[in-house]
């Protein structure tokens, strides 16, 4: 990995970023100019605080549009966010001022965020087609790229999970590359973050507890899987104790979908807030000009949310492997004495990681006398 | 006027207070544990960033309810 990340490479990726970054920067402030004017600004501020009867260019500020009241308060609830500011996109362009026939605009209202996180989708799928359609030996640059990525990965749920981890790797990993393309679309000019939409992040975390259910029912057995339910009791007091825990873990399996959509949607929706409402504060401090320019204000949020985006990427797939690792069964650490053959199917996490650390070749010996002096510990 | 407006923010001020007191021992123990055994940095940054994922909820659901709330201010 530390041959990759060499300064060689980073010397010529750092300038190519960057302009990158500042075309998006442009086009993003380009856009909110050409749609918002050079005076909509204070209108759209005024209307935040009236309410939502303000007509015209600032209710366009505002995502909804000139739409019939009705139309737009209903298509408003079923996005699930009210007068909130918003950077515009394709599809809400294309919704307010194309002239669709108001039936059509609320649908591509309701699909918008599905529109968007297809979109991801599908440019991650051809990424991939692209890198892994001609796989050798000898990687070129796209295909070690790609190796990182799944090493990286495969290395993040391995800390977590252990060796027996690898078999979820694909899971995690096509979850984090997914939501790390939605979370990032949020930048990209003309496109939004799915993310910042719950209904999206519910049926992502959905699928997840979904998933972990059936592995635990998978892994453990029926018997198992309602055991665990109960808390895994060994005694009496354990099996007297058990409706109540059948009940609290029920809850907080139940709790762990909800908590885990709710941090992702919270941290985009603000994000993309914060930029959206930065990028008309900075058309808004030019407007005495009546020029259609504006302060690139929102530029500092952007490598923000670049390190969120990425971050809450993690933290979602993170926290998904540790979902999993929690219903896996608690298997028996086996004699210290045999640690070199258990730790390849031991459940504890300490054993694996340091197995895991070992395999990597990362100071091996320290590994080995870490596991001698293991017994001493653990009695 | 009205006192939502004062209610609000102070509330995402309050829970971010606690956050960041959660926070920061969170890191602090994280970042003492690195200095200590700098060869289990990768392990003890995932912990840490698990927890501190599990701490900035609780200030991302008081903001969630203030953005809820938004709509009934003035």
């Amino acid at each position: 990995m530390e041959a990759i990340g060499t300064g060689t490479v980073e010397a010529r990726t750092l300038p190519r970023c960057a302009g990158v970054l500042l075309g998006m920067l442009l086009a993003t402030l380009l856009a909110a100019v050409l749609l918002l004017g050079p005076s909509a600004p204070q209108r759209a501020f005024a209307q935040q605080e009236h309410g939502a009867e303000a007509p015209g260019a600032a209710a366009e500020a505002n995502g909804a549009s000139a739409k019939p009241p009705g139309v737009a308060t209903q298509a408003q609830h079923e996005a699930g966010h009210e007068g909130n500011i918003e950077l515009p996109n394709w599809v809400s362009l294309l919704r307010e001022h194309a002239g669709l026939p108001p039936r059509a605009a609320r649908y591509l209202g309701m699909f918008e965020n599905s529109i968007f996180a297809m979109s991801a989708g599908l440019v991650l799928t051809v990424l991939c087609l692209l890198v892994f359609r001609r796989l050798s030996e000898m990687p070129g640059r796209p295909q070690a790229f790609a190796e990182l990525i799944v090493e990286t990965v495969d290395n993040m749920v391995k800390v977590v999970m252990g060796p027996r981890g690898r078999h979820y790797t694909p899971f995690v990993g096509t979850l984090f590359l997914y939501l790390l393309f939605m979370n990032y679309s949020g930048l990209i000019p003309l496109a939004k973050a799915p993310t910042s939409s719950w209904v999206n992040n519910v049926s992502l975390s959905l699928c997840v507890f979904l998933y972990v259910q059936f592995t635990g029912i998978r892994k453990n057995g029926p018997w198992g899987y309602f055991k665990h339910l109960c808390g895994s009791p060994q005694d009496v007091v354990g099996w007297a104790l058990s409706p109540l825990m059948l009940f609290l873990e029920i809850f907080g399996e139940l709790i762990k979908p909800v908590s885990l959509s709710l941090r992702l949607f919270g941290n985009i929706f603000g994000e993309d807030m914060l930029l959206a409402i930065f990028a008309i504060l900075g058309v808004a401090a030019l407007s005495v000009l009546r020029l259609p320019i504006g302060l690139p204000l929102h530029f500092p949020f952007m490598l923000l949310s670049m390190l969120l985006g990425f971050i809450q990427a993690m933290v979602f797939s993170l926290l998904s492997t540790v979902y999993i690792s929690l219903m896996l069964p608690h298997e028996e650490h086996g004699h210290e004495g045999q640690h070199e053959g258990q730790a390849g199917r031991g459940g504890h996490v300490r054993h694996a990681a340091l197995d895991a650390q070992g395999n990597a070749g990362h100071g091996g010996e320290r590994v080995a006398s870490v596991g001698a002096a293991q017994p001493a510990i653990t009695k | 006027m009205n006192l939502l407006g004062l209610a609000l923010p102070l509330g995402v001020g309050l829970a971010a207070l606690g956050s960041a007191l959660g926070l920061g021992k969170a890191v602090s123990g994280a970042m003492e544990a690195m200095g200590r055994q700098p060869e289990a940095i990768g392990q003890i940054q995932t912990a840490m960033i698990i927890g501190a994922a599990f701490i900035e909820a609780l200030t991302i659901y008081a903001l969630l309810v203030v953005i809820l709330l938004m709509g009934k201010l003035g």
